[in-house]
């Protein structure tokens, strides 16, 4: 008979969840509000740093999420992970930044850049968080998918992404965090003018001010982790429970 | 009787390490009718599973030949797993309607099919429910009404009620029959319990390990629904016990 001993993702689910995720939304912003005061900056400028940054953020997971998911399922078996899969663990250890300066002299300061260099950061743990969801497949799965004369678009749609759905969650959280850090830096060492890299470097003899700044981006990420990425995760495993 | 599928000398290895090499199966050779319950039976090892996995096309690389009668296509194939293999992020209707997916049917046509065997099953209550909130029997049942929706001409089943408590293993070979009965489908199964294949099949090839091979193939006649105490079945059951028994 049926057993409801399961739990369920009750995020969202009461009051209390409904305020705590508004908490999340304002907190952040009235951070943003009275930091702009502080550092005697418009918000207007500080809200479109903020927004660029995670626009070019937003494009290159974007763009990571697509290339690293098709190049798991491609690579993940057979004789093609035996040779692919020391290939793409060697590029991973890849020393990015080292070419940063070598980008910049070819390609300019463009977005271009910026968001190549992300895309190379955060593909990384998305590509293998995805290609380990794969390795965990039952065979038992794949050969009801056969049986069933899976193919194409429907073995993609019922087979494929709900079972790549955690590893692609997990590799997000991770790659997104990665890709965080490398934003700042990238936009940075690049010398775009607009972004949050260009804000620290516009402040960086202020100490109060870049702490403080370093502190509302954290509270960003955290917002965004948990408002987002968390529930996700959770939502994830939860479908993959036996 | 028309041949359902026949097998002439098929033989699988499997490279266990470099060097060693582990014959499963050695040079097995039967037909199976059309319409019959046929029983694999035998201990553990004795490459039952095996078998059924290359008789199903699931196990593509092996020695000999297997060929299909005119009148069947891998299409109408379908498979009863031992542990039942729902898949966990389909709720039980999904689960149930799987292979109609790949056919050329209408959406109307596909839910009033999986109703159908929802019904058949008890299960329409569940037909939301995920696989992680049922019993084992209940998904049993799930897997079951999964490889009948499809209306195949062949079914394989793995010890489909090895996983079950036997109250619920032996409602479910009830319904079973019945359903064979009225459908006429050919069924291949695979058990390591001997009463059990004396109750259901009409024959029973006993398999012997190390490497696999049909020892004996028994006809069972005894007439259905079949009594479990009579003389006849415990003869058979002796017989076949004989036959297993290391």
């Amino acid at each position: 008979m049926i057993s409801r001993r399961t739990k369920r993702a009750k995020i969202y689910q009461s009051r209390t969840h409904i305020l705590v995720t508004l908490l999340f939304i304002v907190v952040p912003f009235l951070f943003l509000l009275v930091f702009s005061r502080l550092a005697h900056i418009t918000t207007g400028k500080l809200f479109s740093d903020l927004f660029i940054s995670a626009g070019r953020l937003a494009a290159a997971y974007g763009l990571a999420a697509i290339i690293g998911w098709l190049s798991a399922v491609l690579f993940y078996h057979g004789k093609r992970a035996v040779i692919a899969l020391p290939i793409f663990d060697v590029l991973q250890s890849f020393p990015t930044f080292a070419a940063l300066p070598m980008a910049v002299f070819l390609w300019g300061h463009s977005n271009f850049v910026v968001i190549f260099f992300l895309i190379i950061t955060v593909i990384w743990p998305i590509f293998f968080s995805i290609i380990s969801s794969l390795k965990l497949i039952k065979r038992d799965w794949q050969e009801v998918a056969e049986i069933a004369g899976l193919s194409g678009f429907n073995y993609l749609k019922i087979f494929l992404l709900p079972i790549t759905m955690p590893g692609l969650i997990t590799g997000s959280i991770i790659g997104l965090g990665e890709g965080w850090e490398a934003l700042v830096a990238t936009e940075i060492i690049t010398g775009v003018k607009s972004g949050l890299g260009g804000f620290f470097e516009t402040f960086s003899r202020n100490i109060p001010i870049t702490a403080l700044g370093i502190f509302g981006f954290l509270i960003f990420i955290f917002s965004v982790n948990k408002l987002i990425w968390l529930p996700l995760l959770e939502w994830s495993h939860h479908k993959m429970e036996e | 009787m028309n041949t359902a599928l026949e097998l002439k000398n098929i033989s699988k290895s499997f490279q266990e390490k470099p060097g060693e090499t582990l014959v499963a199966l050695k040079n097995i050779s039967l037909e199976i009718r059309l319409g019959e319950f046929f029983i694999f039976l035998g201990p553990s090892g004795a490459g039952k599973s095996t078998l059924l996995r290359v008789m199903s096309g699931l196990e593509k690389s092996y020695e000999g030949n297997l060929s299909l009668s005119g009148e069947i296509a891998k299409s109408d194939f379908s498979f009863v797993f031992q542990q039942f293999a729902l898949l966990p992020w389909l709720t039980v209707r999904e689960n149930i309607g799987l292979g109609l997916m790949s056919r050329n049917l209408s959406s109307a046509d596909r839910n009033k099919r999986v109703s159908e065997e929802l019904k058949l099953f008890k299960l329409e209550k569940f037909s939301q429910a995920f696989p992680r909130e049922l019993s084992g029997g209940m998904r049993q049942r799930v897997g079951l009404a999964r490889a009948l929706c499809t209306n195949p001409k062949i079914i394989f089943m793995d010890e489909p009620f090895s996983e079950l408590d036997s109250f619920t293993a032996e409602e479910l070979r009830q319904d079973l029959l019945k359903i064979w009965n009225e459908r006429k489908m050919t069924i291949v199964m695979v058990s390591h319990n001997i009463e059990e294949a004396l109750e259901l099949a009409d024959r029973i090839a006993v398999l012997t390990p190390l490497p696999g091979r049909i020892e004996k193939i028994i006809e069972n006649s005894l007439p259905r629904p079949r009594n479990k105490r009579s003389p006849d079945f415990y003869r058979l059951y002796d017989e076949l016990y004989t036959l297993i028994k290391p």
